[in-house]
């Protein structure tokens, strides 16, 4: 990835799998050079959130459709 | 599969902590790059090729050297490797009669969908993890379809990400205890998803996640490749023809799954496998563990190259030395991270 000109100074991760493991968060910071944050997060928290966005779109477009 | 749901509901259901008939839309994270097909009853005709099913490699590499190196790279982004295209063009060669007998493809999401609803919907971003997306014309591939000689009938409708992707049926609503005609209003690849909920969405910001596989996710604003198709790249959740917002994804398959069968053979837990690492100092007493095995690798060119325990010296290293390799205390990703011995 750096090959191709992607630097991260920073990745984002959720406290979920392996990275429950601290041995396992830190042994990953050393491989990869980057600070970690992790968040109390997994990918239900992803589908919870990506279904409330596109309710909020879906009732906008059916609001604009009634008017 | 609306068995498995039941499950789930149940189990959140038990904590009591809302109504599920308040819940008002449902959202889906489904795992990348895998091919359900159905007939037009909606009846799966064989099992999921999940994605780390390494059948349809050499498929296709035919493929990418018939649409040409450089077109495949520049639009498509990829080579189109062992993804779901390859899958279906493998099926319609070695299962001809199940590929005739196909209404359509779908990703595993579109299908989750599909139970929930009776509707068969797709995305564009879940056509681009499949290799189905062409970026610069910004529609389904004719490089793709053409090659493969598939008919676009087989491709469900594609819908925005964030829009309805069809009702829950009254039926499946009473099983799980939910209200009838709620929509699907959101599906998308897992770590697209597990990007969205660590709000990772701009050029620079990267997530990663490490369960069956370990994977970096980094969001990139320009049409991304790889001429090695070593990292690949898809439509993100909020990716759009103006503004292009690429996932670039990181994939080493064997991450977790091999964490598991580490514990399975030695017979012990997670727990103990933890503390026993944290006594080993790191560089794991020159053990290397290499988490692969686990599917066709694609940082190295789509090659099946297996685990492998490198460098077992019977009179130092003990279970500890394992699970502190396996951590990533000498585990094969450092080597590809030169930072690691600075």
């Amino acid at each position: 990835m750096r090959e191709n000109g992607v630097l991260p100074s920073v990745i984002r991760v959720g406290r979920a799998n392996m990275f429950l493991s601290d041995l396992f968060a830190e042994a990953f910071v050393d491989a990869t050079n980057v600070p970690v944050e992790l968040y109390e997060n997994d990918g239900s928290v992803g589908a919870a959130l990506g279904q409330a966005s596109a309710r909020v779109f879906l009732l906008r477009q059916k609001k604009h459709s009634v008017i | 599969m609306v068995a498995e749901y039941q499950r789930g509901d149940k189990k959140v259901n038990a904590t009591g902590k809302f109504d599920p008939q308040n819940i008002a839309a449902i959202g889906i994270a489904y795992q990348m790059h895998g091919l359900v097909l159905v007939d037009k009853q909606q009846k799966v005709l064989r099992d999921s090729i999940i994605w780390c099913d390494s059948r349809a490699v050499e498929t296709g590499n035919a493929a990418f050297r018939k649409i040409g190196e450089q077109r495949s790279l520049s639009v498509l982004l990829n080579s189109p490797g062992n993804f779901t295209a390859s899958k279906l063009a493998w099926v319609k060669e070695n299962e001809p009669r199940i590929f005739e007998s196909s209404y359509k493809m779908m990703l595993p999401g579109d299908f989750a969908a599909m139970k929930l609803t009776g509707e068969i919907t797709t995305t564009s971003s879940a056509l681009s993890e499949g290799i189905f997306w062409d970026f610069k014309e910004d529609e389904l591939s004719k490089d793709v379809m053409s090659c493969f000689g598939f008919d676009e009938k087989i491709i469900p409708e594609i819908k925005p990400l964030f829009s309805s992707h069809g009702s829950l049926s009254a039926k499946v609503a009473k099983e799980l205890s939910l209200k009838p005609g709620i929509p699907v209003s959101y599906k998308a690849g897992d770590q697209l998803n597990n990007a969205l909920s660590l709000n990772v969405f701009h050029p620079g910001e990267v997530a990663a996640t490490a369960g069956t596989s370990g994977v970096i996710y980094a969001v990139a604003d320009n049409l991304f490749f790889d001429k090695l198709s070593r990292v690949n790249a898809f439509a993100h959740v909020n990716h759009n023809k103006n503004e292009r917002r690429i996932g670039v994804l990181l994939c080493i398959n064997g991450t977790g799954i091999m964490n598991r069968w580490i514990k399975d053979l030695s017979a012990t837990n997670y727990n103990e496998m933890n503390k026993q690492a944290s006594q080993i100092k790191p560089g794991s007493d020159g053990l290397f563990v290499l988490p692969f095995g686990n599917g066709a690798e694609r940082i190295f060119e789509n090659k099946i190259v297996g685990a492998h325990l490198l460098n077992i010296d019977l009179n130092k290293h003990s279970k500890g030395s394992c699970f502190s390799g396996h951590t990533g205390r000498n585990c094969f990703f450092i080597p590809l991270w030169p930072g690691y011995y600075a």
